[in-house]
């Protein structure tokens, strides 16, 4: 592979949502990672962190709601966002067994997690068969609504 | 005192009591639909949080949401600023049970003041003028026109359970009435499920006058003076005034002792509102009860020094009210600037703003959610901004506010600034000859 090939193949590869790519062609086999994979990070509820000193003044405060917004339908991944405002919550008790973990493959109308709200634990399903990538939030944070929960790989 | 109180409110009244908790050294937690997330509360406030879509009851009305979002932001107390749920008894109720306060009088008085026909009741039972009507509501139908002839033509017929006009009937005479008693009983039904009725007199050309009322927990009442609130259109305010002009200081003290007379009948606390209808022959009479901060609290603010938002968060968190004796000076005049088409039945004008000008100079004030690439969205209240002006005499307030309603600039939507900085500057209002006609004159001249 000659280096304006490879120069082009980088281009390509920078601008999709792909974060890994392995091409084997005559013998060569070439491998591109990127560092920052595309899921978003998850830092634990940045409005609720962000004080007045650090940010001041209106249009600076951060919205967890972009959050996931790097997610494209070319990249293959979407998310499962939170329904409402409430506390994330993996498993049904907090002894049993999480709904799903990274790797599972989820139904249509498959519970995934719980948020609670005012006392109330109120399932979260999918919408389409998929395959779980990773969960954006950690059991027992508090979400709020729009917020990314789970990276899916939707299936056919 | 409350260190984080969570905002269930958006626009200008959310921006107001941000601002109010900075002052206080308290944490703000505003909340906010997906279609608010770059409102000025949003960003201006401590702390926000997403509770829902953009529709209003999935969101600001929501109580559960409102409730888990408290919860999870450790919020002490919730401020449920005006409309949306700030005279829901139930939301107030959970707000109790969760152990979470409330900025605002207590469930009961709230659920009294919301009965229409038992607040009536009971503020008629303290010796406090209603406006002549029926008895609670019309159980016999035959009896209306009797009822009718009684009180005097004109009547109005209204809905037990109304709000917005719905459900609501004048009528002239006998043939009249009967017609309005069988289609507002249908309106009222479809509306609100319940076709119950009641009867009042109209009253022709009568000014609408209310009280500013403060009570804290240990009972204490005040009053901060009148507003004159007669200039609306759709039955919503569009200019406020403190104090009313031609209100003689006689009928001013006996229209006091009755809007503290209703307060106690209800047993009334936090900030409210006693609203009242004032004939052109000086007779008043009670029409309902306010359980919340009004829009137009900037004017009584202005003439007294009181900041009415400060207080509510003090007396909801178990103080005493800060202001012993307060005396109002010089005069204050509010207009709404409604993002609608004065031109156009006052239809919604939702969209872009790109460039805005707010204005300024002495004795002004500006209480408003709007910024320079603020897209005013369409699921909400219309109301942009409000404009306040003071002034030792009340020549001066009107010039004031008139020079500031023509510098506003809000490119990209049609405002009401340009019709009130016309009724502002007319003649009627600058001799103080208020009434509820004198919109009719600037809206049908211009149409």
């Amino acid at each position: 592979m000659d280096i304006e090939k490879l120069q082009e193949l980088l281009n390509v590869f920078e601008a999709s949502g792909l974060s890994e790519i392995e091409i084997e062609e005559a013998g060569t086999r070439i491998r591109l990672k990127k560092s920052q994979p595309p899921l978003p990070s998850v830092s634990p509820y940045p409005a609720m962190h962000h004080s007045q000193i650090e940010e001041p003044g209106p249009g600076v405060a951060s919205h967890p709601v972009s959050r996931g917004a790097n997610f494209s339908e070319d990249s293959g991944v979407v998310t499962i966002n939170s329904p409402m405002v409430g506390v994330f919550y993996v498993a049904p008790a907090p002894d049993q067994p999480p709904f799903v973990r990274p790797g599972d493959v989820v139904q249509e109308h498959q519970t995934v997690c719980i948020v609670e709200a005012m006392k109330l634990m109120n399932e979260v399903s999918t919408h389409f068969p998929a395959r779980i990538l990773k969960v954006l939030a950690e059991n027992g944070e508090p979400v709020e609504f729009g917020q990314p929960l789970f990276a899916v790989e939707p299936l056919d | 005192m409350f260190r984080r109180i969570l905002i269930a409110n958006r626009g200008e009244i959310a921006v107001r009591i941000i601002r109010a908790c900075r002052e206080l050294g308290v944490t703000s937690i505003a909340v906010y639909s997906s279609a608010d997330k770059d409102c000025l509360h949003t960003s201006l406030a401590d702390e926000s949080i997403c509770i829902g879509p953009p529709s209003a009851t999935e969101s600001y009305l929501h109580i559960p949401s409102i409730i888990a979002a408290a919860e999870i932001c450790d919020a002490h107390a919730i401020h449920p600023g005006y409309g949306f749920l700030a005279e829901n008894p139930k939301f107030a109720r959970i707000c109790q049970d969760c152990d979470i306060g409330f900025i605002g009088p207590a469930p009961e008085a709230i659920a009294l003041s919301g009965d229409k026909a038992a607040c009536r009741a009971t503020v008629k039972a303290v010796g406090v003028p209603v406006v002549p009507g029926s008895e609670g509501r019309i159980e016999e139908p035959e009896k209306v026109l009797g009822l009718a002839r009684e009180i005097g033509f004109p009547v109005l017929i209204k809905a037990a359970a109304g709000g917005g006009g719905k459900g609501m009937r004048i009528a002239h005479n006998d043939v009249a009435l009967k017609n309005a008693v069988a289609l507002a009983a249908i309106e009222a039904e479809t509306a609100f499920g319940d076709g119950g009725l009641y009867l009042e007199k109209f009253m022709e050309n009568a000014r609408h006058i209310e009280f500013q009322i403060l009570g804290d927990n240990s009972g204490r009442l005040v009053t901060l003076g009148e507003r004159e609130c007669s200039i609306q259109r759709r039955h919503q305010k569009l200019i406020e005034e403190t104090p009313s002009p031609g209100l003689s200081s006689s009928l001013r003290s006996r229209m006091t002792k009755a809007a503290l007379r209703a307060a106690k009948a209800i047993g009334y606390t936090n900030a409210g509102t006693a609203e009242f209808l004032l004939t052109p022959d000086n007779q008043f009479y009670f029409i309902e009860f306010n359980a919340r901060i009004q829009v137009e609290h900037p004017v009584t603010e202005e003439v007294t020094g009181v900041d009415l938002v400060k207080e509510q968060i003090r007396v909801a968190s178990g103080l005493p009210l800060s202001n012993a004796h307060v005396r109002p000076s010089g005069y204050a005049i509010e207009a709404r600037v409604y993002a609608e088409d004065p031109e156009n039945g006052f239809s919604a004008s939702p969209g872009l703003v790109a460039r805005c000008h707010l204005p300024g100079g002495p004795g002004i004030r500006v209480d408003s959610h709007l910024f320079a690439g603020y897209e005013v969205p369409r699921f909400y209240d219309a109301l942009l901004a409000k404009i306040i002006a003071r002034g030792k005499e009340r020549q001066e307030a009107i010039e004031r506010l008139s020079a500031a309603l023509q510098e506003f600039a809000a490119d990209g939507i049609k405002t009401t600034a340009r019709l009130c900085a016309r009724i502002v500057s007319g003649d009627r209002f600058r001799r103080g000859d208020i009434g509820p006609d004198i919109i009719d004159q600037y809206v049908n001249g211009s149409a």
